[in-house]
């Protein structure tokens, strides 16, 4: 095979052309810009990745440690459900809640409710059953009227509920569950938690009524300091300081009770009504208003809350409030029946003794005759 | 007496009526249940 001389000058003369092309494209390429084809100039703006990160998900400079940490401690993700509490994998403060609220919080209710009962066996020990040093006058004075008595039982019956199945909330686990067993304890405390929800509105209104009825008469006067500094004379026999309608510890009982009350109402109804609420960043804003600042006094981070924290809060605190008020009405409950004769009339009948009323409502007796002797008579007691 | 029966009477009322009025927002019908928004303890 050959090949002619013309052909092989046209090849030739097309690598002469191809060699010169490239000697000048070479020669118009400055070498010591050689960096620049490759870098963004120097006023360009460059956009990172948010928070670090490759996209397209790698884990890039970020370890799996890190991100379980940040989620361990709340950090949220992104859902695309419409609940975006969804968004918090791991609640961290719920984990404090729990070791407060399993922990220390009910052993020290626990205590307290039963240094109460002690106390006051002791105070009955020491000091026997209060009674009427004059005795029974046979003659009653109108006390409480029936509507007065229909609020108090109404807040009572529903209180008792409430304590009872509030109660088996706190500590049925570690105390009716290992007698009738778990079969019985469920269903059991799915009616106490039902009733619970619904007694509520029940005490709602006994409080109102109390309130209601007993507001104005429950107004500090000059006579209860004397009553408090004689301890109203429970701890000595033959003293009766003073009192109108009701004495400076009644008062103190009647505020506590409406205080207390209205508390656990609040929180009662942020816990059945959930996530709507958030009364206590409400609270500590009010407080901090005025330079307090309640949650670092109490060791709680500050506010904002999350919703699922308000409930915790709410939780916490319906329970302490609860139980403060159980304790209290072991004592009234006690006073009011055992602890001092010719008490209970005062709920029962509405009607209590002259002579019961002079030693302890002197004022009130008083006010009462000279307005007309109204609510006086002279029925047979049956008091004892 | 009176007055404790009467309570008993009131405390019966209010809780059938708080039953009645508050257990269909407390009972999620399925066509509901399990949505964002409807999320209960």
């Amino acid at each position: 095979m050959t090949s002619s001389p013309r052909r092989k000058t046209s090849v030739f003369r097309r690598l002469s052309l191809c060699a010169a092309a490239i000697a000048v494209f070479l020669l118009m390429v400055p070498l010591g810009d050689a960096d620049a084809s490759v870098r963004p100039p120097e006023n360009a703006t460059a956009v990172a990745p948010p928070g670090g990160e490759i996209p397209g998900k790698p884990l890039g400079h970020v370890s799996d440690a890190e991100i379980w940490h940040s989620i361990r401690l709340g950090a949220p993700g992104t859902v695309s459900i419409g609940d975006g509490r969804a968004a918090t994998l791991i609640q961290s403060p719920g984990e404090d809640w729990r070791l407060v609220r399993n922990g220390p919080l009910f052993d020290y209710m626990g205590y307290l409710m039963l240094a109460t009962l002690v106390l006051l066996a002791a105070f009955f020990g020491f000091r026997g059953r209060i009674r009427v040093e004059h005795g029974f006058s046979g003659r009653k004075i109108t006390r409480f009227s029936g509507f007065e008595r229909m609020g108090h039982w109404l807040m009572a019956v529903s209180f008792i509920i409430l304590g009872l199945s509030g109660l088996n909330v706190s500590f049925g686990r570690e105390i009716i569950l290992p007698v009738i067993g778990k079969d019985a304890f469920g269903p059991f405390s799915m009616f106490l938690k039902v009733t619970h929800h619904y007694v509520a509105f029940a005490f709602m209104l006994g409080l109102a009524i109390a309130f209601v009825t007993w507001v104005a008469q429950n107004i500090p006067n000059k006579y209860d300091l004397v009553w408090l500094s004689k301890a109203g004379g429970l701890f000595s026999r033959g003293a009766h300081p003073p009192a109108r309608k009701f004495n400076g510890g009644q008062k103190i009982f009647f505020w506590a009770t409406m205080l207390g009350g209205f508390s656990l109402c609040l929180s009662g109804w942020a816990l059945l009504f959930p996530f709507e609420h958030s009364y206590f960043a409400g609270t500590f804003a009010t407080f901090s208003a005025v330079g307090i600042d309640l949650p670092a006094m109490i060791g709680l981070p500050p506010p904002p809350y999350s919703a699922i924290q308000e409930q915790q809060f709410a939780s916490i605190w319906h329970a302490v409030v609860a139980i403060l008020m159980i304790c209290m009405i072991f004592a009234h409950i006690y006073i009011g029946s055992l602890g001092m004769e010719g008490a209970f009339d005062a709920m029962g009948t509405g009607e209590v003794d002259v002579n019961w009323a002079k030693e302890h409502h002197s004022v009130w007796v008083e006010e009462t005759m000279a307005a007309g002797s109204e609510g006086v008579g002279t029925r047979s007691t049956t008091t004892g | 007496m009176k007055a404790f029966l009467s309570s008993i009477i009131v405390l019966l009322l209010v809780v059938i009526g708080a039953h009645f009025v508050l257990k269909p927002m407390w009972d999620s019908p399925s066509s509901s249940a399990y949505t964002g928004s409807n999320v209960r303890l």
